[in-house]
């Protein structure tokens, strides 16, 4: 294979990777966990204890 | 060159400055808070993050409840740990993406029947013409269902770089490698998916 039959090779393959790159596309902005989960979750986050160090068990 | 996500931040393979900005000094300050057990400052973490968290998360297991689970799971596994997180340069939502994913990828593997997967992408409450949605639908399940086939690493980096929309940069700092190394594993990750869906 001579050195243009390379670069068109090299090319072929980078443009059929920015195709099935294309195809990948972000969540739409919709996807979003419910408001009734986050409101409790951040209530069981506020509610978490925070746990005793060793340093502080032994105290 | 592949194309690069709409939104991802093509010049940050170059360091980004270190000049402190107001949110990220904000940001900083929540963590050390939050690293020494301030719930209040965890919960602001999570209300800034949270959404960005549920997204990476529905992306592999394409289910809402489920994706809620592993979302309250990773931040319940991320307050056990925040005391011995340790700042490396790295925004905190790169851990937590950390925690997410890996969460999640046990999760899937500990799931024997993954038929269930199938149904992806139909509960997305998109509005316009059905066959239109259907279509799309298809194809974006048919793309999730390759990209589910990746080697683990490759499929963080693809996710984080096109369904996130991630840079170079910031990619390198959630996976803990370097640029060059991410682009590498981006270029064969690709060339893998596309021989996946060549069948």
């Amino acid at each position: 294979m001579d050195r243009d039959e390379v670069t068109a090779k090299r090319t072929e393959n980078e443009t059929a990777l920015t195709e099935v790159a294309s195809l990948i596309r972000p969540l739409p902005d919709n996807v979003t966990p419910s408001e009734e989960f986050m409101r409790r979750m951040r209530i069981r986050l506020l509610k978490l204890e925070a746990k005793p160090s060793v340093g502080r068990q032994a105290a | 060159m592949t194309r690069a996500p709409s939104g991802a931040k093509e010049t940050s393979d170059t360091p980004e400055s270190t000049e402190p900005r107001p949110d990220r000094e904000e940001e900083r300050r929540l963590v050390e808070r939050a690293v020494a057990k301030d719930q209040a400052a965890f919960a602001e973490l999570y209300d800034r993050h949270v959404v960005r968290v549920y997204r990476h998360i529905y992306y592999l297991v394409g289910d809402a409840r489920e994706a809620e689970d592993l979302t309250a799971q990773t931040f319940l596994k991320a307050w056990e740990a925040i005391g011995r997180y340790k700042e490396r340069g790295a925004p905190i939502v790169a851990w937590l993406l950390r925690i997410a994913h890996n969460l999640t990828v046990s999760y899937l593997r500990s799931k024997r029947d993954h038929s269930e997967l199938e149904d992806v992408y139909v509960d997305h409450k998109r509005a316009g013409n059905p066959e239109e949605v259907l279509e799309q639908s298809t194809d974006e399940k048919s793309v999730r269902e390759a990209v589910m086939q990746l080697r683990d690493e490759q499929r963080q980096v693809i996710m984080l770089r096109f369904v996130e929309e991630m840079g170079y940069q910031e990619v390198a700092q959630v996976i803990g490698k370097s640029v060059p190394a991410v682009r590498v594993i981006q270029h064969r990750a690709l060339g893998n998916l596309r021989k996946i869906m060549q069948g």
